[in-house]
């Protein structure tokens, strides 16, 4: 039961009005008299007559009344709505971070909510999308509002974006044909694709901001660690903030800088290193607290282990330029080694990474004219990052490839010629032919080389099993090769920490192919396990923070008020869909001849109660 | 009222019973001290008052008449039923009959006593204003309960001021406040009473409570039910004008709404009062 204009029952006034106005008739109507003995010639009538005479009597004051009352509720919009056209409100609200930002007073998450009260009805019911990371359905679908109010209250938003696309694709499901979808964001200009049949409502409000936008920390020396961090400005004139490292209760070190609006600063401190998570916060207070806190746990230590035979040419080349890449061991035997430089063109690969140089043959003949360059390919990650414009690369016309598709993934090449290629793989080790006539070649005196090696090296540091990195921003893809315990359960599930029992976040059956690839984490702390149980082996262990420059800035933040009559205009909804229901026709229908008959009834019996 | 009742009084009746020794000289010759007139002796007549030099100078046995002097006894009865109550206006003009009548009849310095009949015996107020206060009862017929009281005793003047619209029998009337010398009645309507057609549209509903009793009447207004009602409450005046002025009695009817001048005309033209 609803009322579509609840002031319309102020009309049931008439009710009393029309009983005074009865009575008031009946006063005019009745004359005291001193005896009806001269009157003798009628019929008298007494009070005691039966109760049909009485009812018959009071006829037409009944039908006025019922007269009232259905023009009272059909007035008033009364509605019994049937289930199959009760409103669906597909709601989607901004779940990101920036929405917790406090600006006088109230934090957009709590404007959100009221927004939304204003602009709904008990007799809606409700899909709610929260547009955060990733699209999540908190309530519905078909929610009635009390579940879907007792979701909102509960709602934290947390996310590092907004991803509004998503989320309107899942509501717009819900919402089908005669759904309203709302969007509730803080930033409605970046709303604005979501088309007309959305209604978007602002809730944001515009604030100078400041916010360690990345920070981590690396091992420098065997007791010491560096602890990097940017901190930016967005909005506001200039300002002085203090970066304070904390371990536990106790602050380990702290930096006070100015700051300018829109441009970060780094701040690097070396403090004593330790094995626990570094807690960071940014002073002074300011509008979102979210993005002045960020916690960074030790860097990951993976040693690459390469093995440079003895008989290698240019040796020592190599050994210099691997030995200048932090963590990296030389092996003193291929069995031990994660990287191999070898000239044996056809060995077993026994380690992770195998580079085999070609020899032999002449190379003066495809000797790289000058001005003709190698051409890296754009995602490679071993020639990224260097130019090799100008360089020489002397190769052995014998060893190229008869047929070019034997390279699964060209690195390097000359025309047509792959000259750095892989052309081997396997779930956990990777071949690559490097055709570079090593006694001819200067290419060990040119800068390129040492990035080369590098990139060569870290890329195989990437294939090692375990966590690359442990520091990430919220919303990044992490990248990562875990080799399970061929014992154990071959399923890897994810756990996020907070101040209860942990979460399982995702699971994956392990099926060999590495590298398991997770994507759009919120902020917290993460732990792999091997195995189903919350206890299971642990395999690596990370921490996401927001670091998101996007979510921290809030000067474009805006208001943007929609009423009901705004929301039904800017939905193309009609008068009785305004307010989120459909008007039930038999009910309208029985009300509107209920109306029309008590008026007749009421005129066929206008002289009974005289 | 109490200039009215000094521009008029009432009219005494030509043969006024008792008490014949008063101060108000009477209609008739009396033995007051007072010269009227003459007139040829007749035996039974006063010889005391024989005019015995005329008789000597003419041999005419004349009598000297002399004004009568009276002290008339005058009793005002108020009904004292609902239905004298049935408008504030009613009630009003009851009360102003009954000081008018009471203030005439003072300067009179006849013996004027009010009497409240309310169905049962009447009681006695020492002056009309007092009516006031004593509270009307239901009771269809006040006439009944008067009877064996002190107004049934001969001789005097009555003044009945009611609107006898219950069930009337006349000959109650007389038999109960008839044994006077003269009987006025002052019949007191209210307007809807007198005419319950005016002011209202033909062919109204209107529903007529009894004052005097649980019990009303749903009638149509037309012309022809006013007329009838117009018709039997006519008969009914008529009939008892005729039957007091057989007896030297008087009717005289007035509205609630009528002005108190128009109430005096009405009793003068009934001869109830005069100038």
């Amino acid at each position: 039961m609803t009322f579509l204009y609840p002031m319309g029952l102020w009309a049931l006034l008439a009710i009393p009005a029309i009983i005074a106005l009865h009575y008031f008739r009946q006063q005019k109507r009745s004359q005291k008299i001193g005896g009806l003995h001269l009157w003798d010639f009628a019929q008298i009538a007494t009070p005691a007559g039966g109760r049909f005479d009485r009812l018959i009597k009071n006829l037409p004051l009944l039908f006025q009344l019922l007269a009232a009352l259905l023009l009272a509720l059909l007035i008033s919009g009364f509605d019994i709505p049937m289930h199959q056209t009760v409103r669906h409100q597909a709601v989607i609200i901004d779940s990101s971070v920036s929405m917790q930002a406090r600006v006088r007073g109230t934090t957009s998450a709590q404007r959100s909510i009221e927004a939304l009260a204003e602009l709904t009805k008990d007799a809606d019911r409700f899909t709610l999308v929260t547009a955060g990371d990733e699209p999540v359905m908190l309530a519905g679908p078909s929610a009635t509002r009390e579940e879907f109010e007792k979701t909102l209250r509960d709602w934290r938003p947390t996310g590092a974006v907004a991803n509004f696309s998503d989320a309107l694709n899942i509501a717009s499901k819900f919402a089908g044909d005669s759904g309203r979808i709302i969007l509730v964001t803080d930033n409605p200009d970046e709303a604005g694709f979501a088309g007309d049949s959305v209604a978007v409502v602002g809730v944001g409000r515009a604030a100078a901001n400041n916010a360690i936008v990345f920070a981590d920390r690396f091992r420098a020396e065997k007791n010491k660690e560096r602890v990097v961090a940017t901190v930016q400005a967005f909005g506001g004139s200039r300002h002085q903030v203090t970066l304070t490292v904390w371990h536990g209760e106790q602050a380990v070190g702290s930096q006070q800088v100015d700051l300018e609006t829109s441009k970060p600063v780094s701040i690097e401190m070396e403090l004593p290193a330790v094995n626990d998570p570094l807690r960071l916060t940014l002073t002074p207070e300011d509008a979102l607290g979210a993005d002045d806190t960020a916690i960074v746990l030790p860097g990951v230590i993976k040693p690459v282990r390469v093995y440079l035979p003895d008989d290698l040419p240019q040796r020592a080349a190599f050994e210099k330029a691997a030995m200048a890449v932090k963590d990296v061991l030389l092996a003193a035997e291929p069995g031990e080694a994660d990287l191999i430089f070898t000239t044996d063109t056809t060995g077993p690969l026994v380690a992770r990474r195998v580079y085999r140089i070609a020899t032999g043959g002449t190379s003066e003949t495809l000797r790289v004219a000058p001005g003709r360059d190698l051409v890296s390919a754009p995602d490679s990650a071993i020639a990224k990052d260097i130019s090799f414009a100008g360089i020489v690369w002397p190769f052995h016309g014998d060893s190229v490839p008869k047929d070019p598709r034997v390279a699964l993934r060209a690195d390097l090449s000359f025309t047509s010629v792959p000259l750095l290629y892989m052309d081997a793989m396997s779930t956990r080790s990777a071949q690559y032919r490097m055709n570079l006539d090593l006694s001819g070649s200067y290419v060990f005196r040119h800068t390129a080389w040492p990035i080369l090696m590098f990139n060569i090296i870290e890329e195989c540091r990437e294939a090692l099993p375990g966590l690359s990195r442990t520091n990430l921003r919220a919303g990044e893809d992490l990248a990562m090769n875990l080799e399970l315990d061929p014992d154990g359960e071959q399923l890897v599930t994810l756990w996020r920490e907070g101040e209860g029992e942990a979460k399982l976040e995702q699971q994956d059956k392990w099926d060999g192919v590495p590298p398991v690839l997770l994507s759009g984490l919120a902020q917290g702390n993460y732990v792999l396990r091997q195995g189903e149980a919350a206890d299971a082996p642990e395999v690596g262990r990370f921490r996401v923070n927001l670091f998101s420059g996007g979510e921290s800035d809030l000067q474009g933040l805006k208001e943007l008020k929609v009423g009901a009559e705004g929301l039904a205009a800017m939905t193309g909804m009609g008068e009785g869909e305004r307010e989120g229901v459909r008007r039930n026709v038999v009910v309208y229908y029985v009300m509107l001849v209920g109306l029309i008959g008590c008026i007749l009834l009421g005129w066929v019996y206008h002289d009974a109660g005289r | 009222v109490e200039a009215l009742a000094e521009r008029y009084e009432i009219a005494l009746p030509y043969a006024i019973q008792s008490p014949r020794a008063g101060e108000r000289a009477g209609r008739r010759a009396g033995s007051s001290v007072e010269f009227q007139d003459r007139k040829d002796f007749s035996p039974g007549d006063d010889l005391r008052h024989v005019d015995w030099r005329g008789f000597a100078r003419s041999d005419r046995m004349t009598v000297k008449l002399y004004r009568e002097e009276i002290m008339p006894r005058i009793d005002i009865v108020v009904d004292g039923s609902a239905s004298m109550e049935v408008t504030s206006a009613k009630r009003l003009r009851r009360l102003e009959l009954a000081y008018l009548f009471w203030m005439m009849g003072r300067h009179l310095h006849g013996q004027v006593g009010c009497w409240w009949a309310a169905g049962g015996a009447p009681q006695m107020v020492q002056h009309p204003m007092e009516l006031n206060a004593l509270e009307s009862v239901r009771s269809e017929n006040p006439l009944p309960g008067l009877k064996g009281s002190a107004l049934s005793r001969p001789g005097g003047i009555r003044i009945f001021i009611s609107d006898l619209l219950y069930p009337f029998d006349p000959a109650l009337l007389e038999t109960t406040l008839g044994a006077c010398d003269r009987l006025m009645v002052v019949q007191v309507l209210s307007s809807f009473e007198a005419s319950p057609g005016e002011g209202l549209t033909s062919g109204s509903m209107m529903r007529l409570m009894n004052a005097e009793a649980d019990e009303y009447l749903d009638v149509r207004l037309d012309e022809a039910t006013v007329a009838q009602y117009k018709k039997r409450l006519t008969g009914l005046q008529n009939d008892l004008a005729q039957r007091l002025q057989r007896r030297g009695g008087a009717l005289a009817v007035t509205r609630d709404d009528e002005g108190l001048d128009a109430l005096v005309r009405n009793l003068h033209a009934a001869g109830m009062v005069t100038l």
